[in-house]
């Protein structure tokens, strides 16, 4: 099998693509001949969803996104590029005014302020946001299908370990809060008053509720599928390998690789081929070999160098085609 | 730069108000204050004490990383903040504050 | 059958009422205006220090209730009881005297100590006054104490339960009263007053079924019968004790609540009505300097009256709990003295009680007596014969119900003592497991000897002894304020020695037994068995010079703390103009 045509097949309902990878080996133009395909040439409502600023999907799509909430450049094709500064900047201002309007303040206390704005520095901070703007798209059910270019960090599923984590933190702190909440009754029953709703359960509550929706359908494979991105070089191999291991731990199914850059073999017969082309050549063939190797079964499409950079719908159209349905010259194993 | 006590303890804020019913002195007040102090008060503190304790658990859960214990992302931390705002002083001071085993008779 | 007015308890309950109300309104004011220099305009810490959990204003009504409900436990009851062993007039005369001199004076200051220290509780106190190695010693201190109220208290149930046949059966149905009520109100959220009338019908059913059922007889478990109830009660509070405070103790505080303010009213207007229901003195006025089996009147008499003159655990209410509610500053009086005159009045009442019973239920050492006094002034208004026998086993419960409650916290904080003291070394004692089974075997093999009166003289005597520390430590931060500080040094002084003495003597009595020179104190089944009879004497031997060297200590380091303030002042009035 090659090409994700065939894979689409087989899996209907996939709801969400997740592109993961180390950055700058294809996973945007990935996402973008995916959503490009979908839209496109099967007419399904998708939203392409990027946080990375460097290889943006402002570049291929020739137009500037970043930051501009969610754009359609083509019908049925919908793309967001956040940026995750000005999401966090927002969302700090929101919780400072939400703040002063709860306890009628005109100025937060120093030392609240000083805590909100510290949280920017938090890595972290970047992390939740991405996930919670990715958890927030995919609970509104608007499109047909999600198609997400992970961020590079933790090849994206430390978001699935995140999830868990925070699940695990919200369980633990509902419990503590549902605890001290019953000492509270019992305090006010004792004293014959009456008891106020407690609206940290109830945020607490919600953020469970999102993010245990999202995390079952990130695990649903058949809902969900991911695709790691890779490149015939050694460490992107070491690397797909470790994600590989990652994805086990989590219990997640890796849906296939797709190992890009690949230059058409035939060129090594033209005489006139510079010495270090060859040598690059021959070295992604050993390399593409130990990936036959140890990926056989999960090589799910192959894409080609191209002579020009992916930029433009008509280029992506090319890329799409592909994604879909791999060249078989390709495959001279 | 604001207060502190500009914001008000939401669970305690009706004690100004008893206050003020008390100075009509009235014999029935009176006598119904000391029989809710006899019968109740003191298990209604207990229960106030250890709710404090639950408290702790879960501030410092949510907020640890302002007292530098980094618990979880601070994105969610901050969700919950607003709520949180009028406890966070007196957490801290009972965090802060001496604590000897004669201070936990009570209750 | 009309009796002489003064042959009834009745003149002496109003002659105590004048006395204390003499002990307020004069004396205490005076130290309230003279000496604090109370004023309501400065700021407690209650205010200062609001938190809404340990720190926070309350209604001096509330307060006053918190603080005699807190300090009014057993003593005022049981303690006169042995006191009366001289008959009653030393007995009533101490409680006067204490309570109008010592009693209000320690209560009232250590709560003011606390006001005036930013809340700090006696740990911290004493830190500040004489370092950290008196509050380490404090706390050992505190540790045995508890052990010895937890001895006093499992006893004073089990034979409770075993005299009165059907007292097990009402406590049962009063536990379950407790839980039930504890579900009514903290899990369904039921309207308080609703709960309340159900607590109280409850409480009166389980006394009516525990009289009907009249089961098990005394001595039902043989000849160990008292040993097996104290085996049954360490069950059930060692459950109290794990589970969490809404499940089980603080319904239980809730439910005794009633049975102890009715009991107490009860018995305080049956000894006001005496003439007219023909109770009379028939206990003798005086019986002796030295009663045997119980010690020479002084000092025993002074430590035997715990909390019905003078007690430190009001010490350790006032400064953990109601030094930091307090509202203003003019709130001490009348919470702090007020409460204890009120116990002062409770005292005299169950002296009262005494006063009706024969001689020979004093004499021979039955502390069931307080049922049958109480029983005898109350009949007679409350239905007669057809009531008594109802009526006993009310005042049996009455008793039974208030020491488990104590006992449940009490065990709850030897627990809490227990973690904080093996921090970091000897961890497993402080496991809540470990360390609360610890705190109710240890109490059980105290009371094995059977020997209540020994018992609850090293209970008045550590007791006392904490007072006279709680007294000098005022004494200490008065002197420092520049002001007059006798009004606490004397009491201080006289309960120091009063206390150390009394250890003495327990110490001399049980060191006879231990060294071979007496017969071990022991009451059967214990007297069948000489060996372990003479090793819980040792053990009481040690426990009383442990309790005795520890004191000193605190004694030692407190008075000269006191001295050196005094002195420091002194100079620096000579080193001025």
């Amino acid at each position: 099998m090659v090409g994700l045509a065939e894979f689409f097949e087989r899996k209907p309902n996939i709801e969400v693509v997740v592109f993961a990878g180390k950055g700058g080996l294809g996973k945007t133009t990935s996402s973008a001949a995916l959503s490009y395909h979908m839209a496109v040439n099967e007419g399904k409502k998708v939203l392409c969803f990027s946080t990375d600023p460097q290889a943006s999907l402002s570049d291929i799509f020739e137009r500037d996104l970043f930051g501009k909430g969610v754009v359609e450049v083509a019908p049925n094709l919908y793309v967001v590029e956040i940026d995750a500064d000005k999401k966090i900047a927002e969302y700090q201002q929101e919780i400072k005014h939400k703040i002063m309007d709860m306890y009628g303040l005109e100025e937060l206390p120093k030392e609240i302020e000083e805590y909100i704005d510290s949280t920017s520095a938090e890595p972290a901070m970047y992390e939740s946001a991405t996930y919670d703007a990715m958890a927030d798209l995919v609970a509104s059910g608007e499109y047909d299908l999600y198609v997400f270019d992970m961020p590079p960090f933790g090849h994206g599923v430390r978001m699935v370990a995140m999830a868990e984590i925070l699940s695990a933190w919200v369980d633990k702190i509902t419990e503590a809060r549902k605890e001290a909440a019953e000492y509270e009754a019992v305090a006010a029953t004792l004293k014959g008053g009456m008891q106020t709703e407690d609206m940290v359960l109830k945020e607490l509550e919600e953020i469970r509720k999102k993010m245990t929706t999202f995390t079952e359908l990130m695990t649903n494979s058949e809902k969900t599928a991911f695709f790691m991105v890779m490149v015939p070089e050694k460490m992107a191999i070491l690397d797909t390998e470790r994600a590989l291991e990652m994805f086990r731990e989590l219990n997640i199914e890796m849906s296939g690789v797709i190992v890009n850059q690949i230059y058409p073999r035939d060129l090594l017969n033209k005489p006139d081929l510079p010495e270090l082309l060859r040598k690059k050549i021959e070295m992604q063939e050993k390399h593409l070999l130990e990936i036959r190797e140890k990926f056989e079964d999960l090589i799910a499409a192959i894409i080609p160098m191209y002579d020009r950079e992916p930029k433009g719908l008509e280029m992506i159209a090319k890329v799409a085609e592909d994604l879909m349905n791999s060249r078989r010259d390709l495959l001279w194993w | 730069m604001l207060d502190w006590e500009v914001i008000p303890i939401p669970l305690f804020g009706r004690k100004n108000k008893e206050k003020k019913e008390e100075k009509k002195e009235g014999v029935s007040e009176a006598l119904k204050g000391v029989l809710y102090g006899f019968a109740v008060h003191g298990a209604a503190t207990a229960a106030l004490k250890t709710r404090m304790h639950m408290e702790h658990l879960f501030m410092l859960m949510t907020l640890g990383d302002m007292l530098g214990f980094p618990i979880i992302p601070p994105y969610y931390s901050l969700k919950i903040l607003p709520y949180v705002v009028p406890n966070i002083k007196s957490w801290k001071e009972r965090l802060f504050r001496e604590r000897d085993f004669t201070d936990l008779l009570s209750g | 059958m009309q009796v002489a007015f003064l042959e009834t308890p009745s003149l002496w309950i109003i002659g105590a009422l004048v006395a204390y109300g003499f002990a307020y309104y004069v004396y205490a004011k005076w130290v309230d205006e003279h000496i604090w220099e109370v004023s309501e305009k400065k700021v407690t810490p209650a205010h200062m220090y609001l938190d809404g959990v340990e720190y926070f204003p309350v209604s001096r009504y509330v307060l006053y209730g918190f603080q005699f409900k807190s300090i009014a436990a057993l003593g005022p009851i049981l303690g006169p009881f042995i006191a009366v062993a001289y008959g009653w007039l030393p007995a009533l005369i101490w409680i006067v005297i204490g309570n109008m001199f010592i009693g209000w004076v320690q209560d009232y200051s250590t709560i003011m100590l606390t006001v005036r220290n930013e809340g700090r509780s006696m740990g911290p106190l004493v830190y500040n006054a004489i370092g950290e190695r008196g509050r380490k010693i404090l706390l050992a201190y505190l540790l045995f104490y508890l052990l010895i109220i937890s001895a006093v208290f499992i006893y004073l149930v089990s034979l409770f339960w075993n005299v009165f046949p059907g007292s097990f059966i009402a406590t049962i149905g009063i536990i379950i009263t407790g839980l039930i009520v504890g579900e009514l109100l903290y899990k369904y959220k039921a309207n308080i007053f609703g709960v309340t009338a159900l607590a109280i019908i409850l409480t009166l059913i389980s006394v009516g079924v525990g009289t009907a059922v009249a089961w098990p007889p005394k001595d039902f478990f043989g000849p160990w019968s008292i040993q097996v109830w104290s085996i049954i009660l360490a069950i059930i509070l060692f459950v109290g004790a794990i589970v969490p405070l809404p499940k089980f103790i603080t319904p239980m505080n809730f439910v005794a609540v009633f049975p102890a303010i009715g009991g107490v009213l009860l018995i305080i207007f049956g000894a006001l009505i005496s003439p007219a229901t023909g109770m009379k003195l028939i206990q003798p006025a005086f019986k002796g300097w030295y009663v045997q089996n119980v010690g020479p009147i002084f000092p025993i008499l002074f430590v035997s009256i715990a909390c019905g003159a003078i007690s430190g655990w009001h010490s350790l209410v006032s400064t953990s709990t109601t030094g930091k509610q307090l509202d203003v500053e003019t709130d001490a009086r009348p919470v702090g003295a007020g409460a204890m005159l009120t116990e002062g009045l409770l005292a005299t009442s169950a002296l009262a009680a005494y006063m009706v019973v024969s001689p020979d239920l004093i004499a021979k050492g039955k502390i069931s007596a307080f049922v049958n006094g109480a029983t005898l002034l109350t009949a007679p208004f409350l239905g007669g014969d057809a009531s008594k026998a109802y009526l006993l086993t009310f005042f049996s419960i009455f008793l039974v119900i208030y020491a488990i409650t104590v006992q449940a916290l009490v065990t709850r904080y030897w627990r809490v003592f227990s973690a904080e003291l093996f921090r970091g070394s000897w961890e497993w004692l402080g496991n809540k497991y470990v360390a609360t089974v610890i705190g109710l075997i240890l109490p059980i093999i105290f009371a094995l000897t059977g020997s209540w009166i020994n018992l609850w003289i090293y209970f008045g005597g550590s007791n006392q002894l904490l007072a006279a520390m709680a007294l000098t430590l005022v004494a200490f931060y008065v002197a420092k304020m520049n002001k007059p500080s006798w009004y606490s040094a004397v009491p201080a002084a006289f309960m120091t020695i009063v206390t150390l003495s009394a250890l003495l003597w327990e110490i001399y009595t049980f060191g006879l037994s231990t060294f071979g020179i007496k017969k071990p104190l022991a009451k059967p089944p214990l007297t069948q068995y000489p060996g372990a009879a003479w090793a819980l004497n040792a053990l009481f031997f040690v426990i009383g010079i442990v309790l005795f060297v520890l004191g000193i200590y605190m004694s030692y380091a407190l008075w000269s703390a006191y001295f050196k303030v005094r002195k420091g002042e002194v100079e620096a009035k000579a080193v001025s103009p």
